[in-house]
């Protein structure tokens, strides 16, 4: 297809006698109405076709400097969110246990039953510590606790992952889900596209059938648009509004 | 930037020098006329004045049409003697005025004029190229022009849409579903593969 366009478009050239014709024009302009011709500076154009300014040395550190702080962020959530928070598990559950145990041997090797309560209060004592230490508290007496603990843990993970990343985690269907939602009762999905990143939904009037609408939905930044098929208005929103409404 | 200058070429590094080193050295007459000005004039018709007229006569369909748009096009150069960062940009820059002034000359005109081209290809008697033709000219003009210039001037979805003032997930769908109403139109009509 495209290389019988191009064949055809071959077909259109610059003549000899074309060329001669529009030179002479030039020459000959009328100074009043070369300035009609007067434009403003297209600076989204210089940016666009710029390979130097279109990845700046600025940005760059600027991007590295982001990446750092999160890095930096995410590593103080993991590590020090069950130390620094009493009512989460983590270090409660390893000072609980480790005293419960350290009282149990205490009191196992006073009644000199060192065999058999003395050793399972160290086994717990050693386990828990274990458990504590790695950040899973997954010991017998704080279990529950421990799942608390992981929760949150996710809980802030799943914050910061917000905060960072855009895109749509989701799957075609449950996009689609979200799109039916939103447009509700009165409107159906005509038409589903697939392109890289990107997801057409074409929306048309259950009753006439007409197009409605045409909904873009970029997945990697979480872009949404929805143009009007009529007047071709586009107006622009994100996954999340779509989602939320 | 590295721009590959062929030097055994001397009209060609001729065009650079003018395009993107030696803007100053054009005297800025109220006129725009003046031998420097022509010079420049025939230098850009002869490197971009095909591509130009192409475009201008995908929105026009008619030669004549696409005739000013390019004689203009050129005047808007050399009344605004933009800088260009490298030939990309020159080429896009060309671009933008003349598909803008081409839709303006669409508003103004209020129809188009008949079409020549599909006259000569009717005469030839190539139904195939016939078919195609037919088929682009029935896309609206916002599909045609992103047709033209992904397929026949091979930009990029960016730069189609630094060119024509869009976003760019607005020129991949559009080309999409140029696409599909380009394959329907010739099946419909043509029963064209």
């Amino acid at each position: 297809m495209s290389k019988k366009y191009n064949e055809i478009m071959d077909k259109v050239v610059v003549t000899d006698e074309m060329r001669r014709r529009v030179l002479r024009e030039i020459s000959n302009a009328d100074p009043e109405r070369l300035a009609t011709y007067k434009m403003d500076a297209d600076e989204d154009l210089s940016k666009a076709f710029s390979g130097r300014k279109r990845y700046p040395a600025s940005k760059i550190l600027a991007g590295l400097a982001v990446a750092c702080a999160l890095i930096l962020i995410a590593g103080i959530i993991r590590f020090s969110l069950p130390v620094m928070s009493p009512s989460t598990a983590g270090g409660t559950v390893y000072e609980e246990a480790t005293e419960f145990s350290a009282e149990g041997a205490e009191e196992d090797t006073m009644v000199g039953n060192q065999d058999t309560g003395g050793q399972t209060a160290l086994q717990n004592s050693e386990k828990t510590e274990e458990a504590a230490t790695n950040g899973v508290a997954e010991a017998e007496d704080g279990g529950a606790a421990g799942a608390a603990a992981d929760r949150t843990e996710d809980a802030a993970e799943d914050s910061t992952s917000d905060r960072v990343d855009m895109s749509v985690q989701l799957s075609e269907p449950e996009i689609r889900k979200i799109v039916e939602n939103y447009i509700g009762s009165e409107f159906i999905i005509s038409d589903t596209e697939a392109e890289e990143n990107m997801f057409i939904y074409t929306v048309s009037d259950v009753q006439t059938g007409e197009v409605f609408s045409y909904i873009r939905i970029c997945v990697s930044d979480g872009s949404v648009e929805i143009e009007n098929a009529e007047s071709g208005e586009i107006s622009a929103l994100t996954f999340r509004d779509l989602a939320d409404q | 930037m590295t721009l590959a200058i062929p030097w055994n070429d001397n009209r060609i590094e001729r065009i650079y020098r003018l395009l993107f080193a030696a803007f100053s050295f054009v005297p800025k007459t109220d006129s725009g006329a003046g031998e420097d000005a022509n010079e420049m004039a025939a230098l850009i018709m002869d490197r971009y004045g095909d591509s130009i007229l192409r475009f201008a006569y995908s929105y026009l369909h008619n030669m004549s049409d696409a005739e000013e748009i390019l004689q203009d096009t050129l005047l808007a150069y050399l009344v605004n003697r933009p800088a260009f960062a490298n030939e990309a940009h020159a080429k896009a820059w060309l671009f933008r005025v003349a598909g803008n002034l081409s839709k303006n000359r669409i508003r103004y005109n209020g129809y188009r004029n008949h079409d020549e081209l599909m006259e000569e290809l009717v005469a030839e008697e190539k139904e195939d190229l016939g078919f195609v033709w037919e088929a682009v000219s029935q896309l609206p003009d916002n599909y045609r022009e992103v047709i033209h210039l992904f397929y026949h001037e091979g930009f990029t979805t960016a730069e189609i849409a630094a060119i024509l003032g869009r976003r760019e997930v607005t020129v991949r769908s559009d080309l999409s579903r140029a696409r599909k109403k380009l394959k329907e139109i010739l099946k419909e009509a043509y029963d064209f593969e």
